[in-house]
């Protein structure tokens, strides 16, 4: 239902027998297409990628991945040349798009090397492909942690009068003002990731931000007053004060275990902390993919925003916290 | 009064003497009381004489024995000719028909049109000359004063045959449109290819692109203002217009003779619901519904000699409804907008020579967008409501110098946005975002000083006060301007003018439609800003038969509010949260010629320029050329008149296309997270990096003015478009099957809506003539 569709759909009733097609003849250069998100937890790995023309065909979009470029990261004390390497993993891909022909949707190309980062440095990356130099840098946030992670358990009537319990997970952290803050929060047990939503709050601009559930691929979030309490499958809605801040949401629905009441198990509960830039790019992308820009000529496309000097992509980076173990024992 | 004609008789000629040189002395006096008309343009074109008449409705030459060809010209009035073999000293009296008779504001006009670009300090305006205007090719019989406007140097139109107009380099919503001095929001009808702008009301109308007089501000990049006639305080008047697309009629008469008039006109769009009407009941039935109307009135009473008040009306409303049945989902859509405004104006002339003007207006504006299908409904509302209280005071002060001063204060308030989401609800569960009220207040003052023959200065400084529930804002806009004049008909001007934006409209689409909204500046909206300088160039030459101007200007904007890319008004209804502030700059140089008068007249203007907005949070940072951008922009009109019932006019207009974006690469988005949410992205290169295909075409029209003892016709034969250009008037990427290879595919389509479009209109006018 967007506004522009009905525009267009009016005109094109009443303008059937004026339209005609064009070919195209787009400036299309080849460009490096980065992806690169660093950490304190681990070492660097990019991924770079060649556009390809825009060939008015969607399906088989095939990934050209680059193995051919020389790639660093440094700092401001030393430089470390990262070594690319083809390996398998798992569903990568997933059938949705073809590798070039000798790639299987199992492979993927990526550099890697050793490099220890540390929260508040800047480190920057360089590429040479093509004769060209292809440069970007980013600056890992701060550590954030979490004050407490709480377990809670409610006993409850359902509709037909039968009592049964439900299971909260409360996460407490204190929110620093001098920094903007990108949260991510990530729960999971037995090393399985059963919740991984991403929120933020902006301490300098003031302003509240939700960053869009991967998993729920539905809601989009700019910025706004107050997450509903649905988004965070809590019971209240939630009101950021850029202070502390304590998530609860049912983890119920997400481990099942009241057939078992006696097990006893561990949930892990981290607090990431994002660069803005990834947040902008995986926001703009993911806009993109939803909107209907191409077919819709009264709507301005939408731009996946970059951080890449002379390139597509992003170079950007996170900070984790400790995690908290806790245990659940009924 | 567009039928009224010119009776002319040559009572005697007296003959003197028999010399080469001989006298030749015209007289015009109205028909009924006998008194002399100041200020009618006389002249032969070939002979290369003329002047306006003086004081005494006369004028003098001395010229050789033999055939002369004289022509009379009026502001705005059919040219006159005719015929004299001059062997002596020659007397000739012409009498004006009472109806013809010019008023002083005519009169003033016609001296200050022909010199004002030489003689005034002001630059970057243009007094519209809507009659020379009225005699070019229209669109489907409508003429449109801001398609009229269009084709003046500076201003781009928008999309094809739309009144959406864009002046230098400046956006859509930074154009004050006044009429009468309300404010209008939306001049638009049927999507913007007609104005609301009845032609058979407007008096006359002045455009500000630059060099603005402190009496004007809130907006940045231009000024039009359109006021609009009395009506006849001597007798009753009708004027019925049938074109393809409108019909109207025009009464006019006095309420009270000699002083109270009023002046009425009501205008509907009924052809599309003819087309319905012929169309096969299914087809019917997938057509979108359309019609609207309206009225504009005016009642003026002359109080006294000292006095005047004047009440001015206008209601328009326009409807659309269409029904989308290409989903399981059907949906219904549902589109009313509509203006209305009230103007009272009480005019008064103080003793010692201070003029004054008290306005009372009342202006609103709605519109909704309604949308349900068997899911959810949803209702997009927006609504302006505009009081305001102007006063305004003109005093010259001594020859050469005049002080202009006033206030006002207004009160609006703004409904941008209720969304009502009902997903299977009651509608009382819907949320209503609250209106948003503010005040303002403007002080201006501005003083023209003529310091010699050569040097004018007009000085002026507006100081606004805008107060939101949030912020309150206070702006110093100072104005300046100065003349050079380096001989009687070559002048050197230059502006500088500073002013402030207080209502912003978001557009989400390219096209100008009702649904944009507007919102007042508020503590996350700033105020946009605008600076803008101006060199120009004025020559008359040809016995002021001829007009050139060249003016190049620079304006810087501050504070542009667009919505970030992805911002859905339905999904985020909190509007201050998904807007992005940016600046912009943009340049050119205007090139201006025009031939008033003689049966062989019109005007070509040509602009360069260019338009640059940037925005952090668009196209990464970096700059990017405007959507109206237009490298080059031309209009060639010509109007001649064969006899005195028939006239050929042509109009040749040409613009480089508008700005677009389009993919040139995909690439893979790594989402980071394994195989999940991967995706291919577009690389669009730079935003507005390709250009639609130029814009041009030709259009011709002829004209057949007949006239009668108590009527006047004009029958017009126009045609848009002669050669059936088919010009973009967008380009879409779509979406479609391979049937061999089964294949989904993206075309790039582009859509043109008028190719060659003949039409043909009648209007009469009853009336003693």
């Amino acid at each position: 239902m967007k506004k522009i569709n009905l525009i267009f759909l009016v005109i094109i009733v009443l303008c059937q027998s004026c339209i005609r097609n064009l070919d195209l003849d787009l400036n299309f250069e080849p460009k490096l297409a980065v992806y690169s998100v660093i950490s304190p937890n681990g070492n660097p790995e990019v991924f770079l990628y060649e556009s390809v023309p825009f060939e008015l065909q969607t399906q088989n979009f095939k990934v050209k991945f680059v193995e051919t470029a020389k790639v660093y990261i440094s700092d401001e004390s030393k430089t470390v040349e990262l070594t690319g390497k083809r390996y398998y993993t798992k569903n990568f891909f997933n059938g949705l798009f073809d590798p070039e022909k000798d790639y299987d949707s199992s492979e993927v190309f990526s550099y890697k090397g050793e490099f220890k980062f540390l929260p508040g440095k800047t480190y920057f990356l360089e590429i040479l492909y093509n004769g060209e130099t292809i440069k970007s840098s980013t600056t890992i946030p701060e550590k954030v942690q979490l004050n407490s992670t709480t377990l809670q358990r409610e006993e409850k009537l359902a509709g037909n009068g039968e009592p049964y319990f439900e299971d909260k997970l409360i996460l407490n952290f204190d929110d620093p003002k001098s920094i903007l803050n990108y949260y991510k929060y990530s729960v999971s047990y037995n090393q399985t990731v059963i919740v991984d939503k991403q929120i933020g709050v902006d301490t300098i601009t003031g302003l509240p931000i939700f960053v869009k559930d991967t998993n729920n691929l539905q809601y989009r979030y700019l910025y706004r007053k107050y997450i509903p309490d649905q988004d965070l499958n809590g019971d209240n809605t939630y009101n950021f004060d850029g202070q502390n801040h304590a998530f609860e949401f049912l983890i119920s629905d997400k481990i099942n275990l009241f057939n078992n009441p006696d097990y006893v198990f561990n949930v892990r509960t981290v607090l990431r902390n994002y660069n803005k830039s990834i947040y902008d790019y995986k926001q703009t992308s993911d806009d993109q993919s939803d909107e209907i820009g191409l077919s819709d000529p009264f709507t301005e496309p939408i731009l996946i925003k970059s951080n890449i000097e002379g390139g597509l992509g992003i170079f950007s980076s996170f900070c984790d916290s400790d995690p908290i173990i806790v245990t659940y024992d009924p | 009064m567009r039928s009224i004609f010119l009776v002319l008789l040559i009572l005697f000629c007296t003959a003197l003497s028999g010399q080469d040189i001989v006298k030749l002395s015209f007289k015009i006096v109205n028909e009924v009381d006998r008194k002399p008309i100041v200020g009618i343009l006389i002249r032969d074109d070939s002979a290369k004489i003329g002047d306006l008449t003086d004081e005494q409705g006369e004028i003098s030459f001395k010229v050789p024995k033999g055939r002369y060809q004289f022509e009379t010209y009026f502001v705005g009035y059919t040219t006159q000719y005719f015929d004299i073999d001059l062997k002596n000293d020659t007397l000739i009296t012409i009498l004006l028909n009472e109806g013809i008779a010019l008023d002083e504001v005519v009169i003033s006009e016609l001296k200050t049109q022909i010199r004002n670009n030489i003689e005034s300090a002001q630059s970057g305006m243009i007094e519209i000359p809507i009659k020379e205007m009225s005699k070019l090719p229209v669109f489907l019989g409508e003429l449109d004063i801001l398609k009229s406007i269009q084709l003046l140097p500076g201003v781009q139109s928008g999309t094809e045959a739309s009144t959406g107009y864009y002046v230098r380099g400046g956006g859509a919503d930074q154009n004050l449109i006044l009429l009468d001095g309300a404010e209008i929001y939306n001049p638009s009808h049927a999507a913007g290819f007609i104005s609301i702008f009845n032609m058979d009301m407007i008096k006359d109308a002045t455009l500000y692109k630059g060099g603005f007089p402190a009496k004007y501000g809130g907006r940045i990049s231009s000024i039009l203002d359109i006021k609009t006639k009395e009506g006849n305080f001597e007798k009753w008047e009708t004027n019925l217009g049938v074109g393809l697309v409108t019909s109207r009629v025009t009464a006019s008469g006095p309420i009270w003779k000699n002083k109270i008039s009023f002046l009425g006109s009501f205008r509907s769009f009924y052809s599309y619901s003819l087309f319905r009407g012929f169309s096969g009941k299914e087809k019917r039935a997938s057509l979108p519904k359309y019609f609207f109307y309206d009225f504009n009135g005016k009642i003026t009473w002359r109080v006294s000699e000292r006095d005047k008040l004047f009440v001015s009306f206008y209601s328009g409303k326009d409807n659309v409804g269409f029904s989308d049945n290409s989903t399981i989902d059907s949906a219904q859509y549902d589109i009313p907008w509509s203006n209305l405004m009230a103007v009272t104006k009480w005019n008064h002339q103080f003793k010692k020579g201070l003029l004054s003007e008290l306005s009372f207006i009342y202006t609103t504006y709605n519109f909704n967008f309604g949308f349900k299908n068997i899911y959810s409904e949803n209702t997009l509302k927006s609504g302006i409501k505009d009081f305001r209280i102007r006063y305004d005071f003109e005093k010259k002060i001594r020859e050469g110098q005049a002080l202009k001063f006033g206030t006002y204060f207004s009160n609006n308030t703004f409904s941008p946005n209720i969304t009502k989401q009902n997903f299977n609800k009651p509608l009382e569960d819907s949320t209503d975002s609250p209106p948003t009220t503010v005040n303002q207040v403007h002080l201006y003052g501005d003083y023209d000083i003529k310091i010699n023959e050569q040097w004018s200065i007009s000085t002026g400084l507006r100081m606004p006060v805008f107060i939101h529930p949030q912020k309150t804002y206070i702006g110093l806009e100072p104005r300046f301007l100065m003349k050079y004049q380096i001989n009687n008909n070559v002048a050197l001007k230059t502006s500088y003018t500073l002013m402030n934006q207080f209502v912003h409209l978001l557009s989400a689409s390219t096209a100008s439609t009702p649904l944009d909204l507007w919102i007042p500046s508020s503590d996350i909206v700033k105020p946009q800003k605008a600076q803008q300088v101006s060199l120009g160039y004025f020559q008359n030459f040809g016995n002021d038969k001829y007009e050139l101007s060249v003016e190049g200007f620079y304006k810087a904007l501050q504070n542009q509010v667009e919505y970030k890319e992805g911002a859905n008004i339905f999904k985020d209804p909190n509007i201050d949260e998904i807007l992005t502030f940016g600046k912009g700059w943009s340049t050119g140089a205007e090139f201006f010629i025009r031939k008033r008068v003689g049966k062989f007249n019109g005007f070509a203007g040509y602009t360069l320029g260019w338009a640059k907005r940037q925005f952090p949070e668009l196209n990464n940072g970096r700059p990017y050329f405007a959507k109206y951008d237009r490298r080059h922009d031309m209009t060639i009109a010509i109007n001649y008149e064969i006899n005195k019932h028939w006239s050929f006019s042509s109009l040749f207009v040409f613009g480089t296309g508008h700005s677009i974006t389009l993919p040139e690469g995909q690439y893979f988005v790594h989402s980071g997270q394994g195989w999940f949410g991967n995706q291919y992205g577009y690389d669009y290169g730079n935003k507005n990096s390709y250009k639609l295909r130029s814009y041009h075409r030709l259009d011709i029209g002829l004209c057949y003015k007949r006239v009668r003892k108590h009527s006047h016709s004009e029958l017009r034969l126009d045609i848009y478009n002669v050669y059936s250009r088919l010009n973009p008037f967008f380009v879409a990427l779509v979406q479609t099957v391979d049937p061999k290879t089964n294949k989904l595919n993206f075309k790039l389509r582009e859509y043109s809506i008028l190719p060659i479009v003949p039409s043909i209109s009648f209007n009469v006018f009853f009336g003693k003539s």
